[in-house]
């Protein structure tokens, strides 16, 4: 076989250093590996770690971009109080009088509301210390409500063990993007896509509107927004139809394969496809591609998990013999964590009664609108990090007001800490010891690579001092001789509640050991294995396929939103916040101070819009104004905002015009009844 | 202080009882007074004469194992971009930065980079990546990336109009802007043809492309180079690039022919 022999290169930093710490970035789940060069304490310098097998030196520009965020003079610097958001905030000296402060509140509020009134949001950016004492915190304190924006329904989750190491992709034939952008967003991982394709692999691409990741596809087609999972039962649809799937594999695979079969001969693919708004012929055509190139490896943005029908990937692996070879398989992004459940000896030693059902993003959605509409109020405060009332939390903004209680842990004063009661600054991620699974199931230690300053605390401090304050602190044991949190002894832990990673253990994580640094999830230690990945798939076992869904009785959008608010509105998903969601964010200087509303030539034409011209985004419950962008990418009828606003479909109009003008046109372009 | 090759450094083992010398983080250090080191072999395992970073990263005392030795030194790696002739001068060689427009994504990484090896601000621009499109072309749409920094022209515009004589041409032809002398009036943006040079509004000089060129001294690839997660840029001789290109192209040909 001819090979390419890559160029050499020439690594190193110039700069005068006195340490170098190798550690993994955690700006996004591709875990790239770099080098951090310090002089007294401070990173001067980041390059790539030359011999990290997925990331090979390079990294992206949050990767080398993050030190300057420890500095930033947005930092939150100490714990503060304020009466309510309108009052100015007061600062305490230290962590301990917040903390105490926090824990009366809270029980305050739990001795009028019960416990079920605490709401707990967790970032990315918090850490995953924060979100397993959170969990362990809420079954203890007796309330249900964790979020997590990288949480999805557990089935799937549990039990899909198809997923590939990135540079695998190399072996593919086809590789299918649905929704996924990654060369915005994960950039170094899209490097394996492009050097795949120069070996022959063709790329698909179906998303939304046109992205980075488009302009390098071999084929490409946009779909209406959240019909990505319509688009995959389609293509399964006209599979089974060809019968190009594997007979063999799914009598072996699926529990019921009959009724599987029988599911999808059913299917109503006209409703189906018309969800999705693109032609037949594409979808026939994307249908054939998979088939005549295979085996395909499927890739999926992590939004697709929200959304009805989402375990279609997984089947469709399954069923056309995808999974478990090389160059095939499912590739969930940011879907790399296992379900890890930590709060197993407190149920069974009786102290809680509250279930493990994940609560996601949707259920605290309906929860609030509950509270809305006067059937019971149930949240009164919420403890939170990252800057979720601009993220995740961006549908709940309006009931903010009406709680008691806001505790804010994180390490900027952003839009968040202003409407907090409580803020406490966090450490970010290079300050602190982690534990991290990136896409590829890796699991990885990674050691701090700076001294936090003294007010920056982590997570699990955060929850033990509560903990401790409000007598748990039994529950919370893992302290050092000067008792401090334990991070080392807590991971270890956290790793030991489910089979799926209790083979791991820091030891093993800390050797540092070449052979130690790919090990992925679920493992199985055996070193008589020499490829100890491969041998850690479980067994085939028989799995409930994810049946065709009744599209004839779905009913489309709201038809009242849609007939008043005729433009859907799309915004960077909540997963990559933290991250350049954008190939146009990177040189607009400070994303998120506006909004920003892309609209397609065509719309911006008939509506007499132009760049630049100030325009109202109107929802069913909100009115926002934003800087208008005229842009290619975005399809006609759809609306792209550099941040949520909170609604999912819009009107827009220019400031000082009339909105039943704007609707009418809107109507006549977009031919609506 | 000195700079060491990989292959100097190995002379330096302590099997003649001489001087005993070690690399680690591209630092060279004299361990000869250091009792740990007794003949050259460190714990029976670390040999010296060698470059030593990797092992010492697994080592449970880290850098205190250099603790009484004297930093002597550097060490550079092989350098394809510098010759020996005549002794030990050495002269440099033209290098060339091949930007394959083709493979960028726009991630901006190349400008993240550059921003922390020359410490700018936020702000000015030294790597632009200009996105061409979306525009339609047939029914689909099309987009490209083009990344853009300096040519380090053969006739620069900015060298000849700059008034202090800061933007100069270097040997190896890297043209860069000394900032001791620089002034910051941007003569040089406006004489540019394709206006690369920007200013640094935090020092009020000049900030642009300068080839990276103390860590091309040093053996180094420009940091845009390293990070490029396409591997858009590349870096090396003239001759280097150029090979490279033809052999990942007739590779790609090659492949198209052939049966996977
Ligand atoms: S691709 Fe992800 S992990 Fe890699 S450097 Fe960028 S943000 Fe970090
Ligand atoms: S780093 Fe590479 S891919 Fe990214 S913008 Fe620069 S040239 Fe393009
Ligand atoms: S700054 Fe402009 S004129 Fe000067 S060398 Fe670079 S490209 Fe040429």
């Amino acid at each position: 076989m001819i090979d390419y022999l890559p160029l050499k290169r020439f690594p190193g930093s110039r700069k005068p250093y006195d340490d170098a710490v190798n550690s993994v970035c955690q700006e996004c789940g591709v875990g790239c590996g770099f080098v951090a060069y310090l002089e007294q304490g401070r990173i001067v310098d980041i390059q790539g770690e030359e011999g990290h097998p997925i990331s090979r030196g390079r990294l992206c520009a949050r990767g080398v971009s993050f030190s300057g965020l420890l500095n930033s003079y947005e930092r939150l610097e100490k714990p503060i109080y304020r009466k309510s958001p309108k009052h100015d905030p007061e600062e305490f000296e230290n962590w301990e009088t917040g903390l105490d402060l926090l824990a009366e509140r809270l029980k305050r509020t739990r001795d009028i509301n019960g416990p079920e009134a605490l709401l707990i949001g967790c970032d990315p950016e918090a850490g995953l210390d924060f979100y397993y004492g959170a969990k362990r915190f809420a079954e203890l304190w007796g309330t249900p409500y964790v979020i997590n924006p990288l949480d999805e329904p557990p089935r799937i989750h549990e039990r899909s063990f198809s997923n590939s190491l990135c540079y695998e992709w190399l072996n593919s034939a086809c590789i299918l993007l649905v929704g996924a952008d990654p060369a915005s967003t994960h950039p170094v991982a899209f490097g394996w896509i492009l050097e795949a394709q120069r070996r022959g692999t063709k790329i698909a691409v179906v998303d939304t509107r046109f992205t980075a990741t488009m302009s390098k596809a071999d084929f490409a087609f946009t779909i209406r927004p959240e019909s990505e999972n319509a688009v995959g039962m389609a293509l399964m649809k006209i599979l089974v139809n060809q019968e190009s799937y594997r007979t063999d594999l799914i009598q072996e695979r699926f529990l019921d394969s009959d009724s599987w079969l029988e599911s999808f001969e059913r299917m109503d693919i006209a409703t189906a496809i018309e969800l999705t708004g693109v032609s037949n012929q594409k979808i026939e055509e994307l249908a054939r591609l998979m088939v005549k190139t295979q085996p395909v490896q499927l890739i999926t943005s992590k939004m697709l998990a929200f959304l009805k029908g989402y375990g279609i990937w997984e089947t469709m692996v399954e069923a056309m013999g995808w999974s478990r070879v090389t160059g095939g398989g499912w590739y969930p992004l940011d879907s790399g964590r296992p379900l890890i459940d930590v709060g197993k000896d407190i149920r069974s030693s009786g102290k809680s009664d509250s279930s493990t059902t994940i609560f996601g993003y949707s259920d605290a959605k309906n929860l609030m609108a509950k509270a809305d509409s006067g059937h019971g109020a149930p949240i009164k405060a919420v403890i939170c990090s990252g800057n979720c009332i601009d993220d995740y939390f961006a549908p709940l903004e309006r009931y903010f007001d009406s709680l008691e209680l806001v505790a804010y842990f994180g390490a900027f004063q952003n839009q968040t800490c202003s409407i907090s009661h409580l803020a406490f600054p966090a450490a970010l991620w290079p300050e602190r010891d982690n534990l991290y699974f990136t896409n590829d199931r890796v699991v990885c230690w990674a050691k701090k690579i700076v001294s936090p300053k003294h007010n920056f605390r982590s997570g699990l401090y955060f929850w033990m001092g509560l903990a401790d304050r409000l007598g748990f602190g039994e529950h919370f044991p893992w302290k050092t001789d000067q008792n401090q949190p334990d991070h080392r002894a807590f991971c270890n832990w956290v790793l030991s509640q489910s089979p799926l990673t209790s083979a791991f253990n820091m030891d093993l994580l800390e050797s540092g050991s070449a052979d130690a640094r790919l090990i992925t999830w679920p493992y199985v230690a055996d070193d008589s294995q020499e490829d100890q990945r491969l041998k850690s798939l479980p067994v085939p076992r028989q799995m409930e396929p994810t049946f065709a869904l009744p599209f004839g009785e779905i009913p489309d959008k709201d038809p009242d939103d849609s007939y008043s608010f005729p433009l859907d509105l799309e915004f960077p998903s909540v997963i990559s916040r933290s991250l350049v969601p954008d190939f146009e964010q990177y040189s607009s200087q400070r994303p998120g101070a506006t909004y920003n509303l892309q609209l397609n030539p065509e719309t911006a034409e008939s509506l007499g819009i132009n760049t630049g011209d100030i325009i109202y985004v109107h929802g069913a419950r909100k009115i926002v104004e934003a800087v208008a962008w005229i842009n290619r990418a975005t399809p006609r009828g759809m609306v792209y905002s550099n941040r949520p606003i909170g609604e999912n479909r819009v009107l827009v109009y220019r400031k000082g015009e009339s909105s039943e003008a704007a609707l009418s046109i809107l109507k006549e372009l977009l031919a609506l009844k | 202080m000195k700079t060491y090759m990989a292959q100097d450094l190995e002379k330096f083992d302590g099997s003649d009882g001489g001087q005993v010398l070690v690399a680690v983080n591209g630092k060279v250090y004299d361990v000869s007074k250091s009792n740990r080191w007794g003949k050259g072999l460190h714990m029976n395992m670390h040999g010296a004469g060698r470059d030593l970073t990797q092992e010492i990263r697994s080592a449970p005392h880290g850098l205190d194992m250099l603790e009484r030795t004297e930093l002597v030194g550097s060490l550079i790696e092989f350098q394809e971009n510098y010759s020996e002739s005549s002794g030990s001068v050495m002269q440099k060689h033209k290098n060339a930065l091949l930007i394959d427009a083709s493979l960028c994504i726009g991630c901006g990484a190349c400008q993240a980079a550059c921003t922390l090896e020359h410490e700018l601000p936020e702000g000015p621009l030294t790597f632009r990546i200009i996105r061409l499109g979306p525009i339609e072309n047939a029914d689909n749409l099309s987009m490209s990336f083009m990344p853009t920094t300096c040519f380090h022209c053969d006739k620069p515009a900015c060298v000849a109009e700059c008034p202090t004589g800061a933007m100069q041409k270097r040997e190896d032809g890297i043209v860069f802007s000394d900032l001791e002398i620089c002034i910051g009036c941007q003569t040089c943006s406006i004489a540019c043809p394709y206006g690369i040079p920007v200013l640094n509004p935090a020092i009020g000089k000049i900030a642009k492309c300068d080839g990276c060129k103390e860590r091309v001294e040093l053996g180094m690839w420009p940091a845009c180079a390293l990070i490029c997660p396409t591997g858009a840029i590349t870096f090396g001789s003239c001759q280097t690039v150029v090979q490279d290109r033809q052999h990942r192209e007739a590779v790609r040909l090659l492949r198209m022919v052939q049966i996977r």
